[in-house]
């Protein structure tokens, strides 16, 4: 197998070929080094690569396994993440020239846990400043979806979706607090989970919104995410709100298929007349497929759905706000001038607004929570639109319905989870005329993560969405 | 109801945060957008609602 064939491969390709022998974890990560080398100065999904270091722990995992040590699920297998999580040693930016010289003390959790399953980490992963999106400047090179470069990859964890899509990682760690997972994974057409709030731990994590922000498992297929999951959930001490639950094998039920699982359009969004009309025939296209897999189908009614932008942006800013305090007082002038306005914006929002806004969110859950009564999994996409230009997304605000429209109409889609704590993935889901990537939402109650799973395998194998590769990668 | 500049101003000020000439539209444009969107929820029965930062493991609030 020549390099480009081992980068192309998904995380647990790349784990099974390295347990039989097929190459070694150093081969795997010469191949993806080079790759970073020849391709990443033009998208820009990196901001640390530890080359040294990579190759280190590369070779001393070819070694345990030529002793014939299987260290773990993950042995061998090239991973990065965002520059949000703690790594022991290495510059942890969030983004921001604010911690343009931040250097943890120690790893964390999850990455403490995906170094025991044996991976081996390639570097860190760009994002918008301090996870938020927007940012106008950022410090370390815009990300380039690699789907169309003058498009955005989506954010926050704009380079974990241009690593995954362009091949520069075997599998990634985002985080998502609104969709910050799941709306590059849309944009670069590769698979992003949120699970249930208190799924994973989130010591080590820079915090957007402490009762928001989750660890998103980003990857090339659905079982990698699965593989994923299973290695960083569980509870940790070091984060009291993780969940005492037992960890499942996701694996274990994910090829069950879909044979009588209920599954429920949301109704409300996909109403609008704002959606681009090839992502409205492609989730009208997935239920079709579903139905022929043998689920059910039926639409479900979130009323409060088409409010979730608003809400989750009425209590997310204003936490971050909060949050930011210190920053936005003494040192302002080191945000971009995106976060700066959006923070500054959050923090003059009223307390009794922020009060009726952290109400509206307990009904929103139980909307979804009856809903869920009657579905196993809601579908609707994870963003109304395809990835828009850069110079669209972050060109300045011209009026109040322009905020309407790009800033809080998409975040209702993926903001409806993220304030409900409840699961969600985000799949390929198809393409659109113009060959961008469109990403299939899937939700479902608290701790189903295998029925996400079971739904979403089967849809990723009943279609050819995720086998593509971006144009400009396949003849790079 | 629309915010002006002048009370974005005073508010930022109040608040203690400093907002300069140049980015004052902008921060009333989304400041006066965000309450007009969360203006919305007033319409809602949200009487009875006890605010949750964290949901119980089994699901009900």
């Amino acid at each position: 197998m020549n390099a480009t064939e081992i980068a192309f491969l998904s995380a647990t390709e790349t784990a099974r070929a390295i347990k039989n022998k097929e190459f070694s974890p150093l081969d795997a990560v010469q191949a993806y080094l080079e790759r970073i080398d020849r391709l990443d100065t033009r998208l820009a999904a990196y901001i640390t690569v530890i080359s040294e270091e990579a190759l280190g722990n590369a070779q001393q995992a070819t070694d345990l396994i030529q002793q014939g040590k299987d260290p773990g699920v993950l042995t061998g297998v090239p991973i990065a993440v965002k520059d949000q999580y703690w790594t022991k040693g290495i510059l942890t930016t969030n983004g921001s020239n604010i911690y343009k010289d931040f250097i943890p003390s120690e790893d964390s959790t999850v990455i403490r846990r995906l170094k025991d399953a044996g991976s081996i980490l390639l570097g860190k992963l760009n994002l918008s400043e301090l996870a938020m999106g927007g940012t106008q400047n950022p410090p370390w090179g815009i990300p380039a979806n690699p789907w169309n470069f003058d498009c955005t990859p989506g954010e926050s964890s704009s380079g974990s979706g241009v690593a995954l899509a362009a091949h520069l990682c075997a599998a990634s760690m985002g985080e998502d607090t609104g969709g910050s997972g799941r709306g590059p994974a849309s944009y670069c057409g590769v698979v992003g989970l949120r699970p249930t709030f208190t799924r994973v731990s989130r010591f080590g994590m820079t915090h957007m919104c402490w009762f928001m922000d989750a660890a998103a498992p980003m990857t090339k297929t659905v079982e990698d995410c699965a593989v994923m999951l299973g290695v960083i959930a569980g509870y940790d001490e070091k984060d009291p709100y993780t969940s005492h639950k037992p960890v499942p094998d996701y694996t274990v039920n994910m090829r069950n298929g879909v044979k009588g699982l209920r599954v429920g359009l949301i109704k409300e969004l996909h109403q609008t007349s704002d959606m681009h009309p090839d992502v409205r025939a492609a989730i009208e296209s997935s239920l079709e497929t579903f139905s022929k897999l043998g689920a059910e189908i039926k639409e479900v009614s979130i009323p409060l759905a088409e409010l979730a932008g608003a809400i989750f942006v009425g209590v997310a800013d204003t936490e971050g706000a909060g949050a930011r305090d210190e920053i936005l007082r003494n040192q302002p002038g080191d945000l971009d001038q995106a976060s700066r306005t959006r923070l500054q914006s959050a923090a003059l929002v009223p307390a009794k607004v922020y009060n009726r806004a952290a109400k509206a969110r307990v009904l929103l859950r139980r909307q979804l929570m009856k809903a869920l009564e009657e579905v196993d999994i809601l579908v609707s996409p994870t963003s109304p639109y395809p990835a828009p230009k850069h110079t669209d997304l972050t060109a300045k605000f011209e009026n109040a319905e322009d905020v309407r429209k790009r800033f809080f109409f998409r975040r209702a889609y993926t903001g409806c989870y993220s304030l409900t704590a409840l699961p969600a993935i985000s799949i390929p889901g198809g393409f659109t005329a113009d060959g961008l990537p469109i990403g299939l939402q899937l939700g479902a109650g608290p701790f189903a993560e295998e029925t996400l799973f079971r739904a979403a395998y089967s849809y990723e194998q009943a279609t050819t969405w995720h086998t593509r590769v971006a144009p400009e990668i396949l003849n790079a | 109801m629309p915010v002006d500049k002048t009370t974005v101003s005073k508010l930022a000020h109040l608040v203690g945060i400093n907002i300069t000439d140049d980015e004052l539209d902008e921060v009333t444009s989304r400041f006066t957008s965000l309450m007009q969107e969360l203006d919305r929820l007033k319409d809602l029965d949200l009487g009875n609602i006890i605010p949750a930062t964290v949901f119980p493991e089994d699901g009900e609030v």
